[in-house]
């Protein structure tokens, strides 16, 4: 059967057709106006796609036609012919699979550039990526073409415990956070005894961090793939996939890929003709930040409130419903089947030693190319920053989400790897990269994320409970200027204790972002004490002013003020500081540099 | 089968089982707010920290409340590490809270009590109104915000008044006064109250006399009374 559907798919990726990359991110830039456009020519085969990664460049649209390899068209507006927009490199559909792939020779280009030579691809290697932006994300026969469901059917012939020591033996480890071996918690599970359940953590939630939505959304299939040989492993015959309700597109597509796999025999009853039987149910959850946390998801999925429960037991012993359960992220599933495709070595082969294959990231903030990348574990950070992103004036790197840590530009060299990332206070997390500049404040940014978890704090143990508050208390007296030093010995006291003694990892990671800010760059808080944001972020700081000798008159800073503060004096403009709300509208707009910020 | 440990660097043979059990059976002093032996570890007060060692490994942290003891395991309950964190937890506590149990480990770490409110959010009375099958009330709202309540902020009719809650309550917070369960000034559920029919004592709630299906509704002393009676005249016969 398979034979069958990786032609029909063959004809369809390779043949004609104009893709639109229409995942949330697209959709954000406007990429489905111009699917509306596109679409008006009959005589077109338009499709719509995942995401290619590269979100700065959204809306990004590819041609193939007449043979020819794709070739990509960024920013491209609803308002333009295609071919009037900016190329940004054209690529053969196959090449970003590490899969060994059945397909048609078809024709590049010689005036354009490769897309795998764009400072941006270079040095990616995908393999939980390897298809999102090349399928049509609910196309079974194309999923198959790129070599789809091959995996399923060699695990089917495989023993179970062979498939566990395949993945054991990888090295894979839990790409939500932790980096727990996956092999090793499937073993577990596989010794216990009864009914077992397999679980897809989809509830990611971290500011700026959208790997697995990514992938639900373009490539949906290898997800439910990666489950099914997971619940034949351990011998499980139910699995979720807990996905947060923020995600409609992600559950829409999860749920008509569940459905279209039953269709053809893939999931249900008796897969592929075997004793085998699985099946999978959606979940969705209601976006608590702390549902993520595996033991407040499993709470959740059985109806309770979504609070952590003690470990050990866990889940691997005794998890859903008191049962032995592999609950794995969404990047961990989907890196399952071409680790069984192409075997452990070329898994094991890439990243260092501890920490195996490659991991995605979602490049933000200050960087010019921003978007999903994947890159071989091992890289180090300055590579990712500046030569993918081709960042400037970097001051830190922000990794692993909420609760992760900044490390420091001079520090940048530091290998992509669980440990070396713990060593410097930071988390691998699970893949959130925000870039900071020099116009960043630190104290602030340690503010921001200890909000974040003080809000998202479930409340159930003291220390994270209360910590957190006292914390975030302590840090905006800090940003107001009225902080002492003996603040910042109070704060890394606390942040000891609720480090120490929190109840779930949300607790135990949540004060690294104020420990590596205090570590990396504890002056930035002595000048807060002394009253001074040097970046000019904390408002209460802060104080705006027009010099009278530069200002020529033009109003532009009394047109952009929103708090009405600024007024017209014998042709040139004054503050008034009692109106003024500090925003920095007026530096930011003026031309002369008249507008002073002390 | 006994189990050997070693505890602040005495040997014991101990029975299997929790830690903290075996630790309180043991005579040590370990503080806890939201264990209870009939309810089993919940894990939110951290106050029962200890440190502990197996096999080669280092010293770990640990709740005693949620370790199974284990054969050769060692165990610290008053090291310098533990002191600090317990006093960094007992500190928050007293922040925010006010209750004599609370007081009396604030003065054992020589800290003074600021807070008013009395719950420590132990989780005692939610956990045994759940254990017991009524599940009448829970927590509401996240972080800072969390509070035990009623669903929706609603009395409840689910409640039967059988009062375990208020036995277990280590601080008093949830409280049963003139027929109705509160905490704070949140009203839980309100209840009719029933009396002996002997004496005129208010003995239970009505849904609790529903719930357990006794003839005659009796205050304790009133049931003796009447026992005792039946005995004499039953001499007299």
């Amino acid at each position: 059967m398979l034979d069958k559907l990786k032609e029909k798919g063959i004809d369809e990726l390779y043949g004609d057709r104009i893709a639109v990359g229409t995942s949330t991110c697209g959709v954000a830039a406007g990429a489905l106006e111009v699917l509306e456009v596109l679409a008006l020519d009959d005589t077109k085969n338009v499709v719509e796609v995942g995401c290619l990664g590269f979100c700065s460049a959204e809306p990004l649209v590819y041609v193939q036609e007449d043979g020819k390899a794709a070739l990509v068209y960024r920013n491209v507006k609803k308002t333009e012919k295609i071919e009037e927009a900016e190329i940004l490199g054209w690529f053969y559909p196959w090449e970003f699979s590490p899969l060994k792939l059945e397909h048609p020779e078809l024709e590049g280009y010689r005036e354009c550039p490769r897309l795998i030579e764009h400072p941006f691809y270079r040095k990616q290697v995908k393999i939980v990526l390897r298809n999102c932006g090349i399928i049509e994300p609910l196309s079974i026969n194309q999923y198959v073409a790129m070599g789809g469901y091959c995996a399923l059917q060699k695990v089917l012939e495989k023993k179970p415990e062979d498939v566990v020591e395949e993945v054991k033996k990888s090295g894979l480890r839990g790409r939500g956070g932790a980096g727990f071996p996956t092999g090793l918690k499937w073993e577990i599970a596989r010794k216990n005894e009864g009914e077992k359940y397999v679980i897809c953590n989809a509830d990611e939630g971290d500011p700026g961090a959208y790997m697995d939505r990514s992938v639900l959304e373009g490539d949906p299939f290898s997800v439910i793939e990666g489950m099914t040989i997971g619940a034949y492993a351990i011998g499980a015959e139910l699995g979720f996939v807990y996905v947060r309700n923020e995600y409609p597109l992600a559950v829409k597509r999860i749920e008509k890929v569940i459905e279209i796999a039953k269709k053809y025999g893939f999931l249900g009853k008796n897969i592929m003709n075997t004793d085998f039987s699985f099946d999978i149910h959606v979940v969705r959850g209601a976006g608590a930040f702390v549902c993520g946390e595996e033991t407040a998801l499993i709470a959740s999925i059985e109806g309770y409130i979504g609070e952590p429960r003690i470990r050990p037991p866990y889940p691997a012993e005794k998890g859903l419903w008191g049962k032995p359960t592999v609950i794995n992220n969404v990047e961990t599933w989907a890196n399952i089947s071409p680790i069984i495709l192409n075997g452990w070595k070329f898994f094991a082969s890439l990243g260092t030693e501890k920490s195996k294959g490659t991991k995605v990231f979602s490049l933000v903030g200050k960087v010019k190319n921003s978007g999903l990348i994947e890159v071989p574990m091992g890289i180090s950070l300055r590579e990712v920053v500046e030569e993918i992103g081709m960042a400037e004036n970097v001051k830190a790197v922000q990794t692993g989400g909420p609760t992760g840590g900044c490390v420091p530009k001079n520090l940048m060299d530091v290998a992509v790897d669980y440990e070396e990332l713990t060593k410097l206070g930071s988390i691998m997390g699970s893949g959130g990269m925000v870039v900071l500049d020099n116009a960043t404040c630190m104290v602030d940014v340690a503010k921001y994320f200890l909000e974040f978890s003080k809000i998202e704090s479930c409340g159930k143990c003291v220390p994270c409970r209360l910590g957190l508050a006292e914390m975030v208390d302590i840090i905006e007296r800090i940003t107001k200027g009225e902080g002492s030093l003996n603040d910042l010995e109070e704060l890394e006291r606390l942040a000891d204790v609720v480090a120490n003694t929190s109840l779930c990892g949300f607790g135990k990671t949540a004060p690294n972002p104020l420990l590596t800010t205090l570590r990396y760059f504890k002056e930035e808080y002595e000048e807060h004490i002394k009253g001074v944001c040097l970046a000019g972020i904390c408002r209460a700081l802060v104080r705006y002013r027009i010099v009278e000798d530069k200002c020529t008159g033009c109003g532009l800073c009394k047109l952009n003020c929103p708090a009405d503060a600024i007024e017209e004096v014998d042709e040139v403009y004054k503050i008034d500081d009692k109106k003024c709300i500090k925003c920095g509208s007026c530096f930011n707009v003026c031309k002369f540099e008249a507008v002073e910020r002390w | 089968m006994a189990i050997k440990i070693e505890v602040d660097g005495k040997n014991y043979e101990v029975k299997k089982g929790k830690l903290l059990d075996v630790l309180i059976d043991l005579g040590f002093d370990i503080p806890h707010l939201c264990y209870h032996k009939a309810i089993g570890s919940y894990g939110a007060c951290r106050l029962c920290l200890v440190e502990v060692k197996e096999n080669g490994d280092g010293w770990r942290i640990v709740t005693s409340c949620s370790t199974d003891v284990k054969e050769g395991m060692k165990v610290r309950t008053k090291s310098q590490r533990i002191w600090e964190l317990r006093k960094g937890v007992v500190e928050l506590l007293a922040n925010h809270t006010s209750s004599e149990i609370v007081k009396e480990l604030a003065s054992l770490y020589k800290i003074e009590v600021k807070g008013d409110k009395k719950c420590v959010l132990c989780g005692l009375c939610v956990n045994v109104c759940n254990l017991i099958g009524i599940s009448a009330i829970s927590f509401e709202n996240r972080g800072v915000e969390r509070r035990v309540n009623a669903p929706f902020g609603i009395p409840t009719e689910f409640c039967v008044g059988c009062l375990a809650c208020t036995n277990l309550c280590p601080t008093g917070a949830i409280r049963f006064e003139n027929g109705k369960l509160m905490v704070g000034d949140r009203v839980l559920s309100e209840h009719k109250l029933l009396r002996c029919v002997r004496c005129g004592k208010e003995v239970l709630t009505e849904r609790h006399y529903e719930k357990l299906g006794v003839k005659d509704i009796l205050c304790e002393n009133c049931k003796r009374l009447m026992q005792a009676e039946k005995y004499f005249n039953s001499k007299q016969l």
